[in-house]
């Protein structure tokens, strides 16, 4: 397992983002507005656990408002 | 983990049959040829098989039994035992094993069971008819595993329909005292039992009626429903360490597989397990492209599409492993000989 860096884990959920132009994701960016569908999703989650080694809990994940909130998520995975 | 072993049994030989019909997936969207490339290339499913109306798992199961019998010239009378493992039988009840029989000519003594698997269906059912062949000796079953899955899914599922399709598949099981030994592992996971359902026609929902339609939605309580992110999740975390269980227990290592045949539930799913265990993707067949995920019968089928050679599979140490529905995973660690499989039967 590999302990996240906030800005590290942001830049990764950026590169799974459908942007219509480039904008600034900060951790109160909400989901929403990163245009993932369900295999960008499928795609991000596959990432986060190669990246850090761990899956997401799906109910949460699926729950999240805003970036930050994934992060926690995250964090909570891996403690 | 359920850890057992099943001595003096072994697969004589494995057939499959699909609906002739191809659907493909580079129509899916046949205004957004873009969004069907990128589905495909994440699913990795360019074609599925889909049956007729009046075509049921059975019927595809029989034939693929029909051709197999004929081919290692066994005779129906010879038949003791018949498993039947689908999630879509002719009727909620009779189960269909009896009625198969019957259809195949079997022998009024031959035993017919009828088990409810999906996607981890061919194990489960390979380990039952195999423990109860090798305590009974009774000298030989055939365990059939299919599904028309495709008929419980609305027209209107966009999410599902590009992924399933439909398959039977027949397998020859005899008892034999020299055989090497079967080694299997099962996990499941029952509180996640409403990740993959068709929720009404049991006893639990037995109404059945137009207010089923719930408004909104797409679909019916008698079509089938998947929480699609949680059984993407269930499958990358749950899958390889549970293949790791097995393959430590049995004191093998995966170097000594030859081969790994996995449910074939998607590209990226196969992708993550193959990477997580560390193995050869040259060891990891898939017949995804052209057959989609067809519910337990992926792993015969995949068998059967993509390593028969001049009627035979080849000589091996094979690793199968199914998982999904239920939500369950079981696998097992058998080895290949002189096995017979007949060219895959399409049916008009």
């Amino acid at each position: 397992m590999t302990k996240p860096e906030k800005q590290e884990f942001i830049a990764l959920l950026k590169s799974f983002a459908r942007l219509k132009e480039e904008m600034l994701i900060t951790e109160d960016t909400p989901i929403a507005d990163l245009g993932l569908d369900s295999i960008q999703m499928m795609f991000l989650v596959n990432a986060i656990d190669k990246r850090y080694g761990a899956v997401l809990p799906i109910h949460q994940f699926m729950e999240a408002k805003k970036v930050g909130d994934i992060f926690v998520i995250l964090q909570e995975a891996l403690a | 983990m359920a850890y057992f072993e099943v001595k003096h049994i072994e697969i004589k030989g494995i057939s499959a049959a699909v609906p002739l019909n191809k659907v493909s997936n580079r129509s899916f969207d046949p205004n957004d040829k873009a969004s069907n490339d990128r589905l495909i290339d994440a699913i990795g499913i360019e074609e599925r098989r889909v049956a007729s109306s009046n075509t049921c798992a059975s019927d595809l199961c029989v034939s693929a039994a029909n051709r197999l019998l004929d081919k290692l010239k066994w005779n129906k009378s010879d038949i003791d035992v018949v498993f039947f493992v689908s999630q879509s039988p002719d009727y909620i009840l009779p189960g269909s094993s009896t009625q198969i029989a019957s259809r195949m000519g079997l022998s009024k003594s031959c035993l017919a069971f009828d088990v409810n698997q999906g996607c981890a269906g061919y194990v489960y059912g390979l380990s039952l008819i195999s423990a109860f062949m090798s305590s009974t000796k009774l000298k030989r079953g055939l365990l059939l595993v299919g599904d028309t899955i495709t008929q419980y899914i609305s027209s209107d599922d966009k999410a599902l329909l590009p992924i399933f399709s439909d398959a039977g598949t027949a397998t020859a099981i005899e008892f034999n005292e020299s055989a090497s030994a079967m080694r299997f592992n099962s996990t499941i996971y029952g509180e996640d039992y409403e990740s993959i359902i068709v929720k009404n026609g049991g006893a639990k929902q037995i109404k059945k009626s137009d207010n089923d339609f719930e408004s909104g939605l797409t679909q019916n309580k008698l079509q089938l429903e998947m929480k699609g992110m949680e059984v993407f999740a269930f499958s990358i975390a749950k899958v390889a360490p549970h293949v790791n269980e097995l393959i430590e227990h049995s004191g093998e290592n995966k170097a000594s597989i030859d081969y790994f045949v996995f449910h074939q539930a998607n590209k990226l799913i196969l992708q993550s397990i193959t990477e997580k265990l560390q193995i050869d993707a040259e060891k990891v067949p898939s017949s995804l492209k052209l057959f989609g995920n067809t519910s337990g019968a992926t792993i015969p089928l995949t068998l059967v599409t993509e390593l028969k050679k001049q009627e035979l599979l080849p000589d091996a140490k094979m690793l199968l492993c199914g998982f999904g529905v239920g939500l369950s995973i079981a696998s097992v660690l058998l080895n290949f000989k002189g096995i017979v499989c007949p060219d895959l039967i399409e049916i008009p």
